[in-house]
């Protein structure tokens, strides 16, 4: 699986723990069909009014499909790579 | 909308709330913020919320065009509404609206303004109402100040205002939304949008995507402004930039948009030029512009979604593509396309300023037909706009035409007269005389100057200049007419040489008669009934003869109308009924016009008609309303007037420091600091003449006579010696009569009352012969013949009782009463005091009831007792120590339950007890008390 950026627009006043879940359910929703996605975690950029959301999945297409039935308003999904974070 | 959340949850909870109603919602911001897409989202909630909504979005193009937004608001609701509307306000309404051609020759600014405010009003009683008007800063200055007008007036209507307005600086509200709704003012300025915002806005609208490095100087480049993102995303996508470090890019949003046009065909661009030009551009009108078919030139800006076309109509996708669109132009080229819009143009107005823009240099074909526009803006109702066109027709009138030129330029300034730029008016036409040759245009000019400049402000100065005129205008009947008439009101109304005054008049009637101009004569015939009238003539012909043109004077200002005049001979006649009717009725047409000017003036009459005739709460009532409207229209003299005739309703009511205080207002704004008691001419030109007349009233009540007659001495000299003989113009001298009569002046008192009864006994006027008879029973007491004063006292009250002026019969009746008590016939004179004090109670006017009762107090030496209560609170004292109500109490004195409250204020006073049980046992220790 590998691991997608999507870059959607989250106007002031949404709030990151219902688009969150949305995103959850929508990842749970696709990976019952066809396409096994993963909801990993979202960054709220409050400043930018944008959000970004870590999803794997197959593919761009399959991420898509989950982020258009979260309702994310997402003009880009990029393939990213995620460090280890602060363990050794 | 992308990135305007809270912005659209701002205007929808403004519709929701309409318990706030009425008030504004402004949208700010610069161009290309958003506003226009914000404002159409809230003109859909509202209609979602079920109101009625008129809008209008005026373009650039639009702004010099009169009225051309209240068409857009309103035309489409005329015939719904027209029948609500007064016939002088429909009428006007539909000459603006196009509906029908002008019928008068004079502006009608007034009564369109009225209807716009009746048109909200009647749309506002089905159903609430959202005005929505888009670029509030492009509004035509006519529509803008109809809709000002109409604003300010707004109280409890449910109306909606949802503006938009382009900011690019700190500016004021428009509408004078400020000052009218402080509270209910909304104020949503548009910032930037978000990167976010960006991001969402560019991939929904063009599908781009942008990485972060891209988004970020994007954003950085279009400072989060959604059109300028909209174009550089358009541009990106086009190849036309790339949005790289170091890369060069257009400056500003202007140099954005003019590439994206220049990047259209040559043809393409011309034809958007034109259309930009013309304030309603279609599809036929650029055909017939350009002289070919133009859909396939407008083709590669439809696609480049520059323009839209919608069936004929021709809509740039926004303004700043439209200003682009022209300023690509050079100058020459755009006065071309202005010259070809001047021949397709359909009106007068419209096609004078394409004219204007089209043309560099003077020529005279030019300006005529500028000027032709100027006539056509004016008889709309659109002055400002009138005034603008004849400047314009004015610079463009070649050298030699001098003469044409001041012609222009005295349109110019009657149309900023009529505008309300009075300043600018008259210093225009100081230039304009300056350049005259003497002669009869500029005896016309001068004659202008002295209205424009003199009058309502220093009528001295304007009749020195209409004497200049006269002597230069020959023989020429309107020139004459004109000037005559102005000298004689001049002299009128400075109080100065009456005869001289009525010779003009009769001079103006004969003049006017040679014009065949029936509204002139009416006016004319006003003057001479007036002049004569003050003069103690016959005025009964000129005056029924200018009331049977009235009909010819009804598109001139309502002062004008003979009826005004006909309204004060008839309150100085003793008609007070008839005097009242009249006024009532001048006051409804003043609203049926729009005439704002009138009505302080016609309040104040109708007011002091009703303070004669004893209505003193009406009277007041009508005196603070007219006086508000003074004020905010700026009319000094009528402030002064109307304060002056507060001033004597106070004192009447005996409330004497008040009564001092206006009356020194009065006279500070009718003569300036420097008012001087001796000389009162400057303070009788400008509305002070009943406030000198209140301070010696109110001297002789405080006991001063010599102070009372400081201040009617001159007045009685200036007045008289002015030749005026109408009693109605010298109410003040029985108060003289009593000064002198007080100062033991008797021989100038016998003098007076003698030339008082000539005059009365002439005119047969009952008001007149009560008067005279009461100074020469005054006289006569003072001079210790009893009998004759007696019986012309007598004579006094049988006259005074056929008229109802209850102050003067209150005040006929105390010298009545008083000679009677000095005669011994004390049962006479108790029930003529009781009678008087019960009047002056009546009315309220409790320093003269105070009078009387001392009057009353005296007869048989009774002196007050119970701690020097008064026989009246005597009286009030024993009712309510009885257990009365001050209702029962005041039934059983025939007096007002107020009149009883202010008794019995005055006796705890006096007695130093609080209460009515306090009250009951004082007055159980002294005499038995009488049962109602």
């Amino acid at each position: 699986m590998t691991s997608f950026l999507v870059e959607a627009y989250a106007p002031g006043s949404a709030s990151i723990a219902e688009i969150e879940a949305r995103a959850r359910m929508a990842a749970n929703e696709c990976s019952r069909g066809r396409a096994p996605v993963r909801y990993v975690r979202s960054i709220y950029v409050p400043a930018d009014q944008t959000c970004f959301h870590i999803f794997e999945g197959p593919s761009v297409d399959a991420v898509r499909l989950a982020s258009d039935l979260a309702g994310l308003s997402a003009p880009r999904i990029v393939e990213a790579f995620e460090g280890r974070g602060g363990s050794t | 909308m992308i990135g305007r959340e809270t912005e659209v949850a701002s205007v929808e909870a403004f519709f929701d709330a309409t318990a706030m109603l009425p008030g504004a919602l402004l949208l700010e911001g610069e161009p290309g913020i958003g506003k226009t897409t914000l404002w159409k989202s809230g003109v859909r909630a509202a209609r979602a919320r079920g109101f009625r909504v008129i809008a209008c979005s005026p373009s650039g193009s639009e702004t010099e065009l009169s009225f051309a937004a209240l068409r857009d608001l309103l035309d489409d609701v005329f015939g719904e509404v027209e029948s609500e509307l007064p016939a002088p306000q429909r009428r006007a309404l539909a000459v603006a609206l196009l509906r029908a051609d002008p019928a008068s020759p004079r502006s009608e600014q007034g009564a369109i303004m009225a209807a716009v405010l009746g048109t909200l009003r009647t749309l506002a009683r089905s159903a609430p109402v959202a005005l929505a008007v888009d670029d509030v800063q492009w509004l035509d200055a006519p529509s803008a100040a109809a809709l000002t007008f109409a604003v300010r007036r707004l109280r409890r209507e449910r109306i909606a205002l949802l503006l938009a307005r382009r900011v690019e600086r700190e500016a004021t509200p428009p509408f004078d939304l400020e000052r009218v709704f402080p509270d209910r003012l909304q104020l949503v300025p548009l910032g930037p949008l978000s990167l976010g915002a960006i991001h969402a806005l560019v991939h929904a609208r063009l599908g781009v995507v942008l990485s972060r490095p891209a988004l970020r100087r994007l954003h950085e480049l279009c400072g989060g402004n959604p059109f300028y993102a909209l174009e550089l995303a358009r541009a990106l996508g086009q190849g036309v930039i790339r949005l790289e470090p170091g890369e060069a890019l257009p400056r500003d949003l202007r140099e954005l948009v003019g590439a994206r046009l220049t990047g259209l065909p040559e043809q393409t661009q011309t034809v958007l030029a034109l259309a930009a030009a013309a304030s309603r551009p279609t599809t036929p009108l650029l055909e017939a512009a350009w002289g070919e078919e133009t859909s396939a030139a407008l083709e590669p800006a439809v696609v480049a979604q520059v323009v839209e076309v919608e069936g004929v109509e021709v809509r740039f996708g926004h303004p700043l593509l439209a200003a682009a669109a022209y300023a690509l132009v050079r100058p020459r080229d755009r006065r071309d396309l202005h010259r070809r819009l001047a021949a397709v143009a359909e009106g007068v107005e419209e096609r004078a300023r394409h004219l204007a823009q089209a043309s560099e240099l003077p020529d005279e074909e030019v300006a005529s037909a500028i000027e032709e526009g100027a006539k056509v803006a004016f008889r709309r109702g659109a002055p400002a706009a009138a005034a603008e066109l004849a400047g314009q027709a004015r610079q463009l009138t070649p050298g030699p035409n001098e003469k044409k030129a001041r012609r222009r330029g005295l349109m110019q300034a009657e149309s900023l007269f009529e505008a309300g730029d009075t300043g600018q008016a008259a210093a225009l036409l100081d230039e304009l005389i300056k350049r005259s040759p003497v002669g009869l245009e500029r005896a016309g000019l001068l004659s202008r100057q002295a209205r424009y400049r003199h009058f309502g402000e220093d009528a001295g100065a304007g009749v020195e200049l209409l004497r200049l005129a006269l002597a230069e205008a020959g023989d020429d009947p309107s020139l004459r007419t004109e000037i005559e008439e102005g000298l004689a009101w001049g002299l009128l109304l400075m109080r100065r040489d009456l005869p001289a005054a009525a010779a003009h008049a009769r001079s103006a009637v004969r003049f006017a008669k040679q014009t065949g101009d029936q509204a002139a004569l009416a006016e004319a015939l006003a003057a001479q009934a007036l002049t004569e009238f003050v003069l103690g003539h016959e005025a009964a012909a000129p005056m029924e003869r200018a009331l049977e043109l009235e009909s010819a004077t009804l598109h001139l200002r309502v002062l004008r109308h003979p009826s005004f005049a006909y309204g004060y001979l008839l309150s100085c006649a003793d008609e007070l009924h008839r005097a009242r009717d009249v006024f009532l009725h001048l006051h409804g047409r003043a609203g049926d016009h729009g005439d704002e000017s009138a009505l302080a003036p016609i309040l104040n009459h109708l007011a002091f008609v009703r303070l004669l005739g004893g209505a003193w709460d009406e009277a007041e009532r009508l005196l603070d309303e007219a006086y508000t409207i003074a004020l905010q229209s700026g009319q000094g003299p009528s402030q002064a007037s109307i304060l002056s005739k507060k001033a004597l309703l106070k004192a009447r009511r005996g409330l004497l420091a008040e009564a001092r205080g206006f009356a020194g207002h009065a006279l500070e704004l009718s003569a300036g600091p420097a008012f001087e008691v001796a000389r009162p001419q400057r303070a009788l030109a400008r509305g002070g003449e009943t406030a000198i007349w209140t301070l010696g009233f109110i001297e002789l009540s405080r006991g001063n006579p010599a102070e009372a007659h400081r201040h009617l001495g001159p007045l009685q000299e200036t007045l008289m010696g002015a030749g005026i003989e109408e009693p109605g113009e010298l109410r003040f001298l029985p108060d003289e009569v009593e000064s002198l009569v007080a100062l033991g002046r008797l021989e100038e008192a016998r003098a007076l009352v003698t030339w008082m009864d000539q005059i009365a006994r002439r005119l047969g006027r009952p008001s007149a012969l009560a008067g005279a008879h009461r100074c020469r029973g005054v006289v006569a007491a003072a001079g210790g013949d009893m009998r004759s004063a007696l019986a012309a006292l007598e004579q006094a009250r049988t006259e005074q009782e056929r008229v109802a002026l209850p102050f003067e019969l209150g005040q006929t009746l105390l010298a009545l009463g008083k000679a009677q008590r000095r005669a011994k016939q004390r049962a006479a004179a108790r029930e003529t005091l009781q009678r008087t004090a019960a009047a002056f109670e009546r009315l309220g006017a409790l320093g003269c009831a105070e009078t009387a009762r001392s009057e009353l107090g005296r007869i048989g030496g009774r002196t007050p007792s119970g701690g020097s209560l008064t026989p009246t609170e005597r009286r009030v004292a024993e009712l309510v120590a009885e257990g009365h109500s001050n209702k029962q109490v005041a039934a059983a004195l025939f007096v007002t339950t107020k009149t009883v409250e202010g008794n019995l204020s005055r006796i705890y006073a006096k007695l130093g007890i609080h209460s009515r049980t306090e009250l009951a046992r004082r007055m159980m220790r002294e005499a038995p008390t009488s049962k109602l």
